[in-house]
């Protein structure tokens, strides 16, 4: 087990890598000019002013002198300055963090309070009503994109609810109820669409195993319904409901940015949108790094817990 | 006779601020307003976006102000031109606190264009004031700034905080003024968090006696234009400003709330055309497209019919703006789709032609979507380029990378500042390659001309000619915003820069 969890940590340091460096040269050979961003068009069409700019941006050397030097810095952990207001890149993260964070939580939570039950009881009552209803559920659910059920909320919300609050973020420790009613909204539109996902993997994972000799022989031995249901079967459908888990939350983490644009949350998904649409690579290139270190841990933690929970998974 | 013209309303225009003290019924309460962009750098003059001078013009001053009507008085209470019009002597406001407490004098007016004029501090600015040679404090209350040449939209360019709000030198040198400001505005910096709010309070010493009429002002960064509507439905904003026309149609009926008049349209849609190359090299070709724009029609589908006759310098830049009604109708504006089939026919194409647009924002999309339709008719085939990056469109119009292409373009306080770069043959940024003496001839005289009447004429000649020769089209102008207030909203008006300074002005029947 160790050795396992220390080789996949060490193959995280090509994939970071790979990430970085696709991720660096890509910001840079999109077309728009980050000195016309910033400085205007007639300022950046003279010539010492672009030349002045582009070198205090460190901007001026090449493009491979200029990723390792970034990679340096990032290696004694210093994720550099925002060239447009010049903060701290690792502070404006931890800043954007929490709201995600909070965000992807309570969204997953939800989904799985949605999905899970719904799913394990549509598979039980395979081909009745309820089954029925969580399958239109599910297609529904997996069809509306989110950022139309976040639109819905929000223009609705305020026509019709209008003492409803849904829009903005309030930190947790200057007031924790408004803060989780409001995140309400926004996690809601996320565990629609995750939840009916979960959905539809409980579901097929509880029926394959219900088709199991085990289960067979489980009832043969006059087991109550509810017995072989949540301890026989449940435990050994839930390893691919736990995979997709990992997979969403780690799709959560950065698939953020509509939502939070929407419901007008300051996460990490606003922050490298607006870093993108302004250029300013140390944001998107400190950001981009961080959004797949956390979903590469996201889903090493996903195969230690399915480790966890079946005993075969010992892949070495 | 200009100057003295000017120094008279300029008195007149502080006598009007004698009755101020009685024009704040009620008192209080916090004004909320989405705003749709994160500001990013509230350091004045330090980038060139335009947003966060939305937010700072709050905090600082200019010398002087600009509204519909011309010039009026700021920090400086008079200026004076000398009669070679290489100097310009500004007369201070005597009083005027800084919010760290010390008297505003001309060391600081010195101090801000000496930074915007310094390398080191690498404004984008520094290229605008290139015509000045030195800034002095004669004495306390006297600044003299010296030209190389005579420049004319000097005035404009320190009239507007985003091109030269007045910091202290002391404070400005030594902070981060993202984190800590120190203005002569009305409002006073509380704190500014990135992608989230930025709050002001109001500065009780501000030297416009008795205002602001409000406690305190808060911008909640909403890039969502439908949110921002929700939160100003829920009462969660006291202002919402609509920078798409379509969302007037959700909006006019709300009850509560009413539009406040804009202040001129100065936002124009620029379809600029590849003069010098292709198909649109002839001139027949660009008058045939002028001919056969429905501006009108623009208008009424694209804008709803909030909008107003496109020309690069608007009407409601006065007194340069061009018209319509007042002024003389424009050459090729008139729509004449036979006419111009008739041009495309002389020009080669009796069977029609096929054209490229390139577009990025949903607005520009819709007008060449419009202008497709309507040149159809002519014989005109064209076919929309849209670019997802609106940095990669920047890129494309400014170097005139296709046929055609579309990009909103602003109005700016001087109507050199205005053409000059987008027009002057040598300039790296002329929209559409074109290379006309008798425009150039026409620009620069625009640039050291004094006398406002002489310069109104060159400006008008700069556009009927730009017209004549279809060197740019425009298929509409409109208001930056259309802006909408709680009805409890009082004495609020509309820029016509976009600026929200008016609020220094407003109060609130309930808060």
């Amino acid at each position: 087990m160790r050795r396992y969890l220390i080789r996949r940590l060490f193959l995280l340091i090509p994939v970071f890598i790979g990430v970085t460096f696709v991720n660096f040269v890509l910001i840079r050979i999109v077309p728009g000019d980050i000195v016309t961003n910033m400085m205007g068009v007639t300022a950046a069409n003279n010539q010492e002013m672009r030349a002045r700019v582009l070198h205090e941006l460190g901007l001026d050397r090449s493009m491979l002198e200029q990723y390792f030097w970034w990679l340096g810095r990032i290696a004694r952990g210093d994720f550099g300055y925002s060239f447009i207001h010049r903060g701290s890149v690792l502070a404006e993260i931890t800043r954007c963090l929490p709201p995600t964070l909070e965000m992807c939580a309570m969204s997953m939570a939800m989904a799985i309070l949605i999905g899970v039950p719904l799913g394990v009881f549509s598979a039980v009552r395979r081909g009745r009503d309820i089954d029925f209803l969580a399958r239109v559920l599910a297609l529904l659910g997996i069809s509306a994109p989110n950022f139309f059920i976040g639109t819905l909320i929000v223009v609705f919300g305020a026509i019709y609810f209008p003492k409803i609050q849904t829009l903005g973020y309030v930190p947790f420790l200057q007031n924790p109820w408004e803060n989780v009613t409001r995140m309400f909204w926004p996690s809601l539109t996320f565990a629609i669409s995750i939840g009916a996902i979960i959905l539809r993997y409980a579901r097929s994972s509880v029926l394959e195993v219900l088709g199991e000799d085990y289960i067979r022989t489980a009832r043969a031995k006059g087991l109550s319904p509810f017995r072989i249901i949540f301890i026989h079967a449940l435990k050994n459908a839930l390893i691919p409901i736990i995979t997709s888990i990992g997979i969403w939350t780690a799709f959560l983490i950065g698939g953020t940015v509509l939502i939070e644009d929407i419901f007008a949350i300051p996460g990490l998904g606003r922050l490298v949108l607006g870093a993108i649409q302004v250029r300013d690579y140390p944001v998107i290139q400190g950001t981009v790094l961080f959004i797949s270190l956390a979903v590469a841990v996201t889903i090493l933690v996903t195969d230690m817990l399915v480790m966890a929970v079946d005993p075969r998974a010992k892949l070495d | 006779m200009y100057c003295r013209v000017i120094l008279a309303s300029l008195l007149l225009s502080v006598a009007s601020f004698a009755y101020a003290d009685d024009k704040c019924p009620v008192r209080g309460g916090e004004f909320v307003l989405p705003f749709s962009i994160d500001p990013g750098d509230l350091t004045p003059s330090k980038k060139a976006q335009f947003p966060p001078s939305q937010i700072y013009d709050q905090i600082y001053d200019t010398l002087l102000r600009l509204d519909e009507t011309g010039l009026k008085p700021g920090l400086a209470t008079k200026y004076e031109a000398a009669p070679d019009n290489l100097s310009i002597t500004f007369t201070l406001r005597q009083g005027v606190m800084w919010h760290h407490g010390r008297e505003f004098e001309a060391k600081d007016v010195v101090f801000t264009l000496e930074r915007i004029l310094d390398p080191a501090f690498a404004s984008p600015w520094a290229v605008q004031l290139n015509p000045v040679s030195k800034v002095e404090a004669l004495d306390k209350y006297t600044v003299k700034i010296s030209l190389k040449e005579p420049f004319a939209p000097i005035l404009g360019i320190l009239a507007t905080a985003w091109y030269t709000a007045i910091v202290p030198y002391d404070f400005a040198a030594t902070n981060n003024l993202n984190e800590k400001a120190s203005g002569t505005g009305p409002f006073m910096l509380v704190e500014y968090v990135p992608n989230d709010h930025v709050t002001l309070k109001s500065n009780p010493n501000y030297w416009e006696k008795g205002f602001p009429c409000i406690d305190g002002l808060r911008y909640n960064i909403m890039p969502d234009q439908q949110a921002q509507i929700s939160a100003f439905r829920q009462g969660n904003a006291d202002l919402v400003a609509l920078y798409d026309p379509k969302y007037n149609q959700i909006l006019k009926d709300v009850a509560g709330s009413s539009l406040i008049k804009p202040a001129g349209a100065v936002n124009e849609s620029g379809l600029a055309i590849n003069t010098a190359e292709g198909p649109t090299k002839d001139v027949r070709v660009r008058r045939a497209l002028s001919l056969g724009i429905d501006r009108k029609g623009v208008i009424d589908t694209v804008l709803f019919g909030y909008g107003e006759i496109g020309t690069k310098i608007p009407c409601g830049e006065i007194p340069y703006g061009w018209c319509e009604g007042k002024d003389p109708p424009l050459p090729y504006y008139k729509y004449d789709p036979e006419q111009a089939k008739k041009l495309l026919a002389e020009a080669g194409y009796p069977n029609g032609i096929d054209l490229t647009v390139q577009v990025s924002l949903p607005l520009d999309v819709q007008t060449a979507e419009v202008l497709a339709d309507q040149w159809k008719k002519i014989g005109v085939n064209l076919k929309i380029e849209q670019i997802a990056d609106f940095n990669q469109q920047l890129d494309n119009y400014i170097n005139v990378r296709d046929q055609l292409s579309i990009v909103s373009l602003v109005w700016q306080p001087d109507p050199h500042s205005d053409v000059y770069q987008i027009y002057y043959s040598t300039s790296k940024i002329n929209l559409g390659k074109f290379a006309d003496p008798k425009l150039d001839a026409l620009l620069d005289a625009g640039k050291t001309e004094i006398d406002v009447q002489k310069r109104v004429k060159i400006y008008k000649d700069v556009q009927v000619l730009v017209a004549d020769q279809a060197y740019m089209l425009y298929p509409f102008t409109k208001p930056i915003y259309w802006e909408y207030v709680k009805n409890y909203v009082k004495n609020y008006s509309a820029t016509p820069n976009g600026s929200f300074s008016p609020l220094r002005y407003t109060w609130m029947e309930k808060h």
